[in-house]
């Protein structure tokens, strides 16, 4: 035998057993990849509420200001959170907003008529599984988890399998010119040509799934090494200074700008973008957060930050001003699941999914004919030993997202999502204002990046939310500036949360101390006992103290 | 390590010489020295690196009346005459990203 020959066989074998030992889980992938690339649409298809129908013709669009006067006047209880006017103008505006019992919702309204069509509850949806299963099989910590590992490094195969079958498949390019399908000639020449076709069309598609798949396993172990790559990120939180809220008189609040301010401060910003998302803040400091899809590179969006109360730019995140390992990075998700132009692109994904997915098929079955007999004869035993193991490994790996399911369906409960959390420490006064205090999860303090940490919630009375501005926690009592009253907590005044960092000499008796800021500058504490805050972590304390 | 040297921002901790806040991924440190008799200098920053023009106040231990008003230089530093009565540096970033170094813990 010639040495190009030997050398031909040794790359036909390579490229037969790339992804071999894990067919069934590769071939899983991308099914449900194909499914995910899709996803939207099939929840447009299944559900007629999420679909922006317009009445007639020359129907014209309502403003951003009409639609949360819609959700205001209908829901008059409702915090808005968020408004999305989705890319796809087939789909209905998304309104989310937040409810007493800490529940959150997402409207569909539709953006012509201002009529909700549908609500949602926040917890399980079709497309966040079908993403979960896919993208890390339904682990608990998604980027770090092993599942997230086992799909990203599915990366290596596929692009081990796209170069060793270049090189196996002889003047590929001919097949463009002449491409070969032959029915009749049976099942193995049927699957063969079929996987050579596909093959040297998808080049580019399965080439960019190989590169984005490995920008994921890479962001995952930089993830675990604690590695960050430079960024040109804001060196603080886009928050408002302190004086840059204005002060109300009592029992007022200040007044803020409509969403149709927010947007033509945005087309003021950026000419070329269209407003398509508004994020309304997480507190009294926080700017709006307007969102559109960049006109240059429509991969990623470029953002203002707005303040509320004066209409200006408080922050600008523009694409032009991103590093280029940032562009490339910040382009790897949107360029993996093609949602960045249209249905068009989406449908040219879903196509070529599927497409991968039949090679898949079409090789295993290419390889039980061929590779199997190729192998028998360059390596005995191998190909014995694959035989009688040929579905373990992929087995033990489908498993994972069926331990996992159980854990899924129940985090993605509406039920677990809303409240204030595991356990509700009691109501408070703070001068004239009554609160409700919980632990987010029962427990001690969580070792996290080296800090002891545990979320706390919030909840103010429902006749206090309109006068309180800020509310704080902090362990100790605060000075009598308020600057010193601790962790601003965030969210709707349903449930605000906190983060609150402890030391790890924290003492059983310490205290926990709420602030309370109104719109008129005053201020009221009051001081909750950590035994009664947190039983847990003054137990915690307790042990380590001794 | 940063991590190694971090301490938390709560009056039960007064005796250090460091202190820091944190936000979503901002740490905020912030340390005092003696130089001299009489003047105190400051270093404040994020995340590991001194920060322009972060607020920094002297206040009165007594009644929390602002003694001295200043943000931190190109540096990051702020230096004022020590106040002769007892009282507490106050480096706020943002609300809710501040933290407090005592006298005390000035060295």
């Amino acid at each position: 035998m010639t040495e190009t020959k030997s050398s031909a066989r040794w790359w036909f074998l390579a490229h037969g057993w790339l992804a071999l030992p894990i067919w069934v889980f590769l071939l899983f992938v991308c099914l449900t990849g194909t499914i995910a690339t899709v996803s939207q649409e099939i929840v447009w298809l299944a559900r007629p509420e999420v679909r922006a129908n317009p009445p007639s013709d020359d129907a014209q669009m309502l403003g951003y200001d009409e639609v949360v006067a819609v959700i205001a006047r209908e829901h008059p209880e409702a915090v808005i959170r968020r408004v999305s006017r989705p890319v796809k103008s087939m789909f209905a505006w998304s309104v989310q907003a937040e409810y007493p019992d800490g529940v959150v919702f997402d409207h569909y309204v539709n953006p012509y008529t201002g009529h909700i069509q549908g609500s949602e509850r926040d917890g399980f949806s079709f497309r966040q599984f079908i993403r979960a299963l896919h993208g890390w099989m339904l682990f608990k910590d998604m980027k770090t988890s092993l599942g997230w590992f086992a799909v990203s490094l599915l990366s290596l195969p596929l692009l081990g399998s796209l170069v060793t079958g270049l090189v196996v498949y002889k003047r590929f390019w001919r097949g463009y010119l002449r491409p070969r399908l032959r029915w009749g000639q049976g099942r193995r020449v049927f699957w063969g040509d079929l996987h050579r076709l596909a093959g040297i069309w998808s080049i580019p598609f399965i080439l960019t799934m190989a590169v984005t798949g490995l920008w994921f396993l890479a962001d995952s172990v930089l993830h675990h090494a604690d590695i960050e790559l430079p960024s040109t990120s804001p060196a603080l939180p886009v928050m408002l200074d302190r004086d840059a809220v204005p002060l109300a008189l009592p029992g007022a609040q200040a007044p803020r700008i409509g969403l149709d301010r927010a947007a033509q401060v945005m087309r003021e910003t950026f000419p070329e973008v269209d407003a398509s998302f508004f994020s309304l803040g997480e507190s009294a400091f926080s700017p709006i957060r307007v969102m559109g899809q960049g006109a240059g590179w429509p991969l990623l969006t470029e953002a203002a930050w707005i303040d509320p109360y004066s209409g200006r730019v408080e922050y600008v995140r523009s694409i032009g001003n991103r590093s280029w390992l940032e562009l490339a990075t910040q382009s790897m998700r949107p360029l993996h699941t093609g949602d960045f132009v249209g249905l068009g692109l989406k449908l040219v994904y879903f196509f070529f999914g599927l497409l991968l997915t039949a090679m898949v098929a079409s090789g295993l079955l290419v390889w039980t004919k061929r590779t199997a007999r190729a192998t028998a004869q360059a390596l005995p035993g191998l190909a014995a030993r694959w035989r009688r193991w040929r579905f373990h490994l992929s087995a033990l790996l489908l498993v994972l997202p069926m331990a996992w399911l159980p854990h899924y369906l129940t985090e993605n409960q509406p039920a677990a999502r809303a409240g204030l959390g595991q356990r509700v420490a009691g109501e408070w006064s703070a001068g004239p204002w009554r609160m409700t205090l919980a632990e987010w999860r029962t427990g001690p303090p969580r070792l996290h990046d080296g800090e002891y940490e545990k979320a706390f919630t919030l909840a103010l009375c429902r006749d206090c939310i309109g006068q309180v501005k800020a509310a704080y926690l902090r362990i100790g009592k605060p000075r009598g500036d308020v600057r010193t009253s601790g962790v601003l907590l965030s969210g709707s005044p349903y449930r605000m949360f906190g983060n609150l960092h402890f030391p790890g000499d924290l003492h059983p008796d310490a205290e926990l101390w709420l602030t309370l800021e109104g719109w008129d500058g005053s201020k009221h504490r009051v001081a909750v006992p950590l035994a009664q805050a947190s039983p847990a972590t003054a137990q915690w304390a307790q042990a380590r103290s001794q | 390590m940063r991590k190694a040297t971090r301490v938390l921002a709560c009056a039960s901790l007064m005796a250090l010489g460091a202190q820091q806040a944190w936000a979503h991924g901002y740490e905020l440190f912030g340390h005092c020295t003696l130089q001299g008799a009489k003047t105190v200098h400051c270093t404040g920053g994020i995340n590991g690196s001194p920060l322009q023009g972060l607020r920094i106040d002297v206040l009165a231990q007594e009644d929390d009346t602002i003694l001295v008003r200043g943000r931190l230089d190109t540096r990051g530093t702020f230096t004022f005459e020590k106040p002769a009565k007892p009282f507490y540096v106050l480096i706020e970033a943002k609300p809710g990203l501040a933290l407090e170094i005592y006298d005390s813990q000035v060295r």
